[in-house]
């Protein structure tokens, strides 16, 4: 059945209709190789992503691959797809993927395994990789959640680590090579440095994550696809560099992404023109890890602003620091257009953030409190987190009481009297153990202690001023368990995922009442594994994966977390964290060092 | 005021009447067609429609209107604005505005319902009255569709019933023909199409 029939009796028929600006159609008689993008969740987060963006374009750069989209359907669609057997097909094309050389997954977060179950199942693949024969797809897998591949290796035929923009064309032309014998190659493909077949893969042989080293000269796409219907993220997005120098003990991402890479104003202007001019939108967003680190952040906004303001085009600046936000840089960017300000400050005492490395101080804080409500701010969001290592009670009561005091700070200094006045927003999440941290070793807290503490921080907000959302901490546990998983979990997955455990990350399709019975029918407690310290000299199921920063450089950083004590910056100093020797970057490669 | 005359068909579709307002407002910033904007704080596109369409209706002869800022030619614009819309959006006329959206008071719809019969329509069109339940902003309330239905007219086609309905489309009265159709045919699972052909005007000329 042409899936066509379906659509008008979904909620969001436009996530499964194709025929979006700048979507890449060819003809399949013409290409070689048909390459199914799949990313594990709804159309609408997949199209917010930037990643995909810049690998559908570099694939289809190519006139003999044609890459398509493929997302997670909504329940309702599911539920169609499957009473009219209509299998999981390319937006593109609305050709069924099981007839595509290769289906690959991108993991952007845990919490989406149970979609690729999923995603295999409703193409008529079957889910486990041992029982797919010769003439299926390659079912490959990238991204950040690759690092530890462990949970995911009874699934996936071979995991791609690292940054995707070369590997990826690598691993076709192997393909064509060995003229679609999927043994071939993957023996072939498990010898490239960056990949990891489980089948086969010799557990003596590290993997190690491939780095783009120029970032300024590494494809980026000129033309967006602009959806038909309204996503998270509906915007041009320009990202400005790849790592980031700050090494903050809990965050995967600022040690994985490593080296500090940075592209050049004048690459990145000549990008955004393009990308403004072949997808109509007004809001440009500059994506990266910490955008204030960006060294030539002042000279890069005057060419931006330049840009975009006779164009009436918005710039929104994400993942601002506070620590180094100056009044001049916000004037610019106005930061504050909308009046609302952000912060991470992640803990709620000096003591905690430089146990976490979280180089922010109070005076940082309020220096930028100021700044903003002089400007006429008059709402603050703060996000912190409850259960990092060595966090006492102390800690958490420190969050309200530096949630009152910025309050209190409002209104001391506000210049408006009347309104609404200052409204607090603390969002609040729960710790999870990140493979290739410092705190890779750390016990996540158990589901009753993250609720007490919820409680705790709770009873401590006196003010009508300060709101607090937090969750209830049960997807928390689970991301902590497959975050630091094994392969025994690939069990647990399967059960789950055939008891109706999907779409995990939604609330309102998240099961825990199933993934509890799946634990105790595979025999796996939380316990065991998010709950658990794992020891410093114990054998760890990503071992097997060489993502650059050394494991040496992670335990000292561990145990300067224990005593409370900060590390300076990249580009204060060197840690010799170990990235240098797979590709340096540009602050590993100044002279400075 | 300059009147764009464009269809709306194929995956286009599944835009909403939003989704269509922000396509047309990428779509003038694309061609670069020197649009006159809103004033104020939030400055878009100044873009007057002529009626919405509802998602899932394909639309034959759908108006918008836009003021330029200064003067370009209506087949450049045509020619820019048809390099780079989505798949299922043409413009197939450009003119000087000469009438009010607000004159218009019908619209000719063309249902195409999968399994269904001639016969099957003039059963259930023969009853004096069919209510309906419409969903408005005020809550769910009941309408006579019969009584609204303006003309219709049913035929058989290769799998199916072709109906042409003539219904009230505007500012003051307004009748879906999704309504109808989710009258007549209550199961979810019925294939069906549905096109607006034109709109009229109160003397049930051509608008």
């Amino acid at each position: 059945m042409n899936p066509e029939r379906l659509l008008l009796r979904v909620k969001n028929p436009a996530w499964y209709s194709g025929g979006e600006l700048n979507s890449v159609v060819k003809d399949k008689a013409a290409v070689k190789t048909r390459f199914a993008f799949c990313f594990p969740d709804l159309y609408d987060v997949a199209m917010s992503h930037l990643g995909i963006k810049i690998l559908y374009d570099v694939l289809n750069q190519r006139d003999d691959i044609w890459c398509e989209r493929v997302c997670m359907p909504a329940p309702d669609m599911d539920a169609l797809m499957r009473e009219n057997h209509v299998p999981l097909f390319g937006l593109e094309s609305r050709d069924p993927i099981r007839h595509f050389d290769f289906v690959a997954f991108t993991l952007q977060y845990e919490l989406c395994y149970t979609n690729v179950l999923s995603m295999l199942d409703l193409a008529g693949l079957p889910v486990l990789a041992a029982e797919r024969s010769d003439d299926m797809p390659v079912v490959i897998a990238g991204g950040p959640c690759t690092v530890n591949p462990e949970p995911l290796v009874d699934f996936i035929d071979l995991f791609n680590i690292g940054e995707g923009e070369e590997t990826l064309l690598q691993l076709v032309d192997l393909w064509q090579e060995c003229n679609g014998n999927k043994k071939e190659f993957l023996q072939r493909a498990d010898q490239l440095e960056s990949c990891y077949v489980p089948a086969l893969h010799d557990k003596s042989v590290k993997v190690r994550r491939r780095i783009v080293k120029d970032l300024d000269n590494a494809p980026y796409p000129e033309k967006l696809i602009v959806p038909n219907a309204k996503v998270i993220h509906d915007r041009v997005s320009m990202e400005i560099m790849r790592g980031c120098i700050r090494g903050c003990r809990f965050c995967q991402a600022g040690m994985i992404y490593r080296p500090f890479r940075q592209k050049s104003p004048e690459r990145m202007m000549e990008q955004i023109k393009k990308l403004c001019e072949s997808t109509g939108y007004d809001e440009v967003s500059l994506t990266s890890l910490s955008s204030s680190d960006y060294d030539r952040l002042p000279e890069f906004a005057d060419l931006l602003l330049d840009y975009c303001t006779p164009r009436k085009i918005n710039l929104a600046l994400p993942s601002l620091r506070i620590d180094n936000f100056s009044k001049e840089l916000l004037d610019k960017l106005q930061a504050v257009r909308g009046a609302s300000l952000t912060f991470a400050p992640e803990a709620g005492t000096q003591r905690l953030r430089d146990a976490i490395n979280k180089n922010i101080t109070e005076e940082h804080i309020f220096n930028s409190c100021r700044i903003a409500f002089e400007g006429g701010c008059d709402s603050v969001k703060l996000y912190f987190m409850i259960g990092l290592p060595t966090e006492t009670d102390e800690d958490i009561l420190g969050i309200a009481d530096l949630a009152q005091r910025i309050v209190n700070f409002y209104y001391q200094i506000r210049t408006k009297k009347g309104g609404r006045g200052l409204s607090v927003t603390i969002s609040l999440s729960t710790f999870v153990p990140k493979p290739f941290t410092p705190f890779q070793w750390e016990p996540q807290i158990s589901m009753d202690e993250i609720h007490r503490r919820q409680r705790l921080l709770k009873d401590a907000i006196t003010s009508r001023k300060i709101r607090l959302n937090y969750h209830d901490g049960k997807t928390s546990v689970m991301e902590g368990i497959f975050s630091r998983g094994d392969r025994r979990l690939g069990k647990l997955l399967l059960c789950a995922w055939k008891k109706g455990c999907r779409l995990d990350a939604w609330d309102e399709h998240f099961r825990y009442d199933l993934w509890t019975e799946a634990m105790e029918e595979c025999g796996i407690r939380a316990e065991d594994y998010a709950g658990r310290r794992y020891d410093y000299d114990e054998e760890l199921p990503w071992d097997v994966i060489d993502c650059g920063v050394s494991k040496a450089f992670l335990v000292r950083e561990a145990k300067l977390a224990q005593e409370s004590k900060t590390s300076p910056n990249c580009k204060e100093k060197c840690l010799g964290c170990g990235v240098k020797k797979i590709c340096g970057g540009d602050v590993c490669d100044s002279d400075n060092l | 005021m300059i009147r764009i005359t464009f269809k709306k068909t194929s995956t286009a579709i599944y835009m909403s009447h939003l989704d269509l307002m922000r396509c047309m407002t990428r779509a003038l910033s694309r061609a670069q067609i020197p649009v006159k904007y809103t004033e104020g704080f939030n400055p878009h596109p100044y873009l007057v429609f002529a009626a919405p369409l509802a998602l899932g209706i394909a639309g034959e002869r759908e108006y918008f209107e836009i003021k330029l800022t200064e003067p370009m030619d209506n087949d450049e614009i045509k020619a820019r604005l048809n390099a780079t819309f989505p798949q299922g959006i043409t413009v197939t006329e450009i003119c000087e505005s000469d009438s009010d959206f607000n004159e218009i008071e019908s619209a000719h719809y063309v249902l195409f319902v999968e399994g269904k019969t001639a016969k099957d329509w003039e059963d259930f069109f023969s009853a004096e009255e069919i209510f309906a339940e419409k969903k408005t902003k005020r809550g769910i309330e009941t309408v006579n569709v019969k009584t609204e239905i303006l003309s219709a007219e049913a035929k058989d086609v290769k799998d199916g019933v072709e109906i042409s309905l003539h219904l009230p489309c505007g500012n003051r009265r307004n009748l879906s023909p999704l309504l109808v159709l989710k009258t007549f045919v209550p199961d979810e699972a019925v294939y069906y199409t549905a096109t607006r052909l034109q709109f009229f005007d109160k003397n049930g000329t051509d608008f």
